[in-house]
């Protein structure tokens, strides 16, 4: 079928339409489908309802109740002769052509053709309601997948130049480490970029490489007049407490602040190492002492995680002096053992002292063993060292 | 819905799916590039990717190339900052995050660089474990290799720094002995001293200087 689908007015000039629909009622033998040809209608050409009652019954009465009449157009037909017709439904007018009278009564006669000429009609009526529906339903999925189409080619983009970084950050790499100057291929201001990324990146890990070997992490304050500098501190591969310096360098080299414990001789060191003339010889200093604490202090922690069966008798803050009490297996004595770390800057005992009841036990060649052991091993190694040969428990 | 309509609906349909595969296996193969610590990127270098990916708009690219521009000189005077006070020249840092899990990063670290006039390359694993606002890292697997005529001086030192993964003390420790002889030699300069026989030093396990021997100085007067 073809279908008209300029809205026009009828009856009343000012009546709206919904829409047209020029149908075809020549009658096909072979289907036994009425089809009724466009024409021309203009406003204007309407006439007041004066179809003969037949054609009424025939194509509008039988259906629905909300069809209206037939309308012929240019006074002719009539239904009597052949004429434009026009069948308005639902405030829609389906164009009708020129028709034969004949044929329309033909057509007529066929009631079932009439009905599901109708029927196809009053489907197709609606179906034009809903292809707004069917439209939007397209548009709605072209519209996804040109989203889906950018967002493709911004990942090929990204991945792409992480590729390119990649490459790029290798060759500064193998420049860098064969001591080669750097050339500059194209100017494209794309590859200026990346070039630039490429460098970023290096600096980074070079700067995080400083940091991670206890490097003193320098940053200039208060417009250059002053630096603040971290002491990082680790033991046996553990990053333990970093502590940090505020120190002023205008007018006077001097801290200004500092989160060092009191029992740091952080001052004490200044002093000694000439902190104005040579900063780097002081915070070595500082260094020092501070990681020799950390690692006083982590040994005490291991040794009281690791073996249980060690009593610590006395421990103060600095972690320069430590008392332990051994169970000996077998002989029912125990052994007091005094650490002394009198060399605050070192993580081992200058002297190491034991007591016990039974003399002969401390004098024995086993214990002088363990007095070395304690003397030149971190103590909670020592102690699963003396664990394992049984000499304590 | 009209057959012809179904059918291109059908069709949009499948090509969406189609897309859809496609572009996740593209976010895939992008949130494995981003495990690599390397190129997490924040701030000016995220400005700097979004731009060369076309994500901003079109006259960004030369706003966002100075101040990346800007950032990268800040750094080079930042690097040359830290290799003064710190001692110790790095030339050459690579990273690869061998794992990257929720609350531990393991990267595989090789720094190379030189410490007054000894050259040295390290490697080691660095372990960060998050344990809720705090976060614990550690060293392992640690490998230095000194390129140095004294070495005999080193290896005992350099075999129990190894074993203990003591990083920070190696760094330390390297540093107070090029400094000690940085200053013997300025100081044999400065008195214009002949050395017969050097003082001789041996480094203990625990860093600890040892003396081993005694020098015999024959001054200039004498000749």
């Amino acid at each position: 079928m073809s279908w008209n689908e300029e809205a026009q007015n009828v009856g009343a000039p000012d009546e709206p339409v919904l829409s047209t629909v020029s149908v075809d009622l020549r009658w096909d033998a072979d289907d036994r489908h009425g089809r009724l040809e466009g024409g021309d209608e203009r406003q204007g050409n309407w006439k007041a309802p004066h179809a003969p009652v037949c054609h009424q019954e025939l194509l509008c009465g039988s259906l629905t109740p909300s069809r209206q009449s037939v309308v012929e157009s240019d006074g002719h037909g009539g239904g009597q002769q052949d004429g434009k017709y026009h069948i308005v439904y639902n405030r829609e007018v389906l164009l009708v052509g020129r028709v034969h009278r004949d044929r329309l009564l033909a057509a007529a006669g066929e009631d079932s053709g009439v009905l599901s000429l109708l029927s196809l009609l009053e489907v197709q009526a609606r179906s034009r309601r809903t292809q707004p529906q069917q439209q939007s339903r397209v548009k709605e999925l072209k519209a996804k997948i040109e989203a889906l189409k950018v967002q493709k080619q911004q990942l090929e983009a990204e991945i792409e130049t992480h590729q390119n970084l990649q490459k790029l950050r290798s060759s500064l790499d193998k420049q860098c480490a064969d001591e080669e100057d750097v050339e500059m291929e194209e100017v494209s201001e794309n590859s200026q970029l990346l070039r630039l990324m490429a460098r970023h990146t290096q600096l980074k890990d070079l700067l995080h490489a400083h940091h991670l070997i206890g490097g003193y992490d320098v940053i200039k304050t208060r417009q250059g007049k002053g630096v603040c500098v971290s002491l990082a501190t680790a033991y046996e591969g553990v990053y333990l407490d970093t502590y940090n310096l505020e120190i002023d360098l205008k007018p006077t080299v001097k801290i200004s602040r500092h989160n060092i414990p009191p029992f740091i001789p952080v001052n004490g060191l200044a002093e000694e190492n000439d902190m104005q003339v040579n900063m780097r010889a002081f915070l070595d200093a500082l260094s020092q002492h501070l990681n020799a604490f950390a690692g006083r202090k982590q040994q005490l922690k291991l040794l009281k995680e690791q073996h249980k069966s060690v009593e610590v008798m006395e421990s103060n803050v600095l972690c320069s002096i430590l008392v332990l009490m051994f169970k000996v297996p077998r002989a029912k004595t125990a052994v007091l053992c005094t650490l002394d770390y009198t060399d605050h800057s070192r993580c081992l005992p200058t002297r190491v002292h034991f007591e016990c009841e039974d003399k002969q036990l401390s004098d024995s060649d086993q214990w002088k063993k363990n007095h070395s052991l304690l003397m030149e091993t971190p103590v909670h190694k020592a102690l699963t060292a003396m664990k394992n040969m049984g000499d304590i428990v | 819905m009209s057959e012809e309509n179904m059918e291109e609906v059908q069709m949009l349909e499948a090509q969406i799916e189609h897309l859809q595969a496609e572009v996740e296996a593209l976010q895939r193969q992008q949130q494995s590039n981003q495990k690599d610590i390397t190129f997490q990127f924040r701030g000016q270098m995220q400005d700097a990717i979004a731009s060369l990916c076309g994500r901003g708009p079109g006259g960004e690219k030369e706003r966002v190339l100075s101040s990346l521009k800007e950032e990268v000189e800040e750094m080079e005077e930042d690097l040359r900052r830290q290799a003064q006070m710190n001692g110790i020249s790095l030339n050459g840092c690579n990273a690869r995050t061998l794992r990257s899990s929720g609350s531990k990063v393991v990267q595989q670290l090789c720094l190379s660089g030189r410490c007054s006039e000894l050259d040295f390359q390290v490697e080691f694993k660095l372990s960060e474990v998050k344990e809720g606002q705090k976060s614990q890292r550690t060293i392992s697997d640690l490998n230095v290799v000194l390129d140095s005529n004294d070495l005999e001086n080193f290896s005992s030192f350099v075999s129990s720094v190894e074993e203990s993964c003591d990083l920070l003390l190696f760094f330390r420790t390297l540093r107070t002995f090029t400094d000690r002889c940085d200053d013997r030699n300025r100081t044999f300069q400065h008195f214009q001293l002949f050395v017969a026989d050097t003082q001789r030093w041996r480094l203990n396990e625990h860093g600890v200087w040892i003396r081993l021997g005694f020098a015999r100085w024959n001054t200039s007067d004498e000749e």
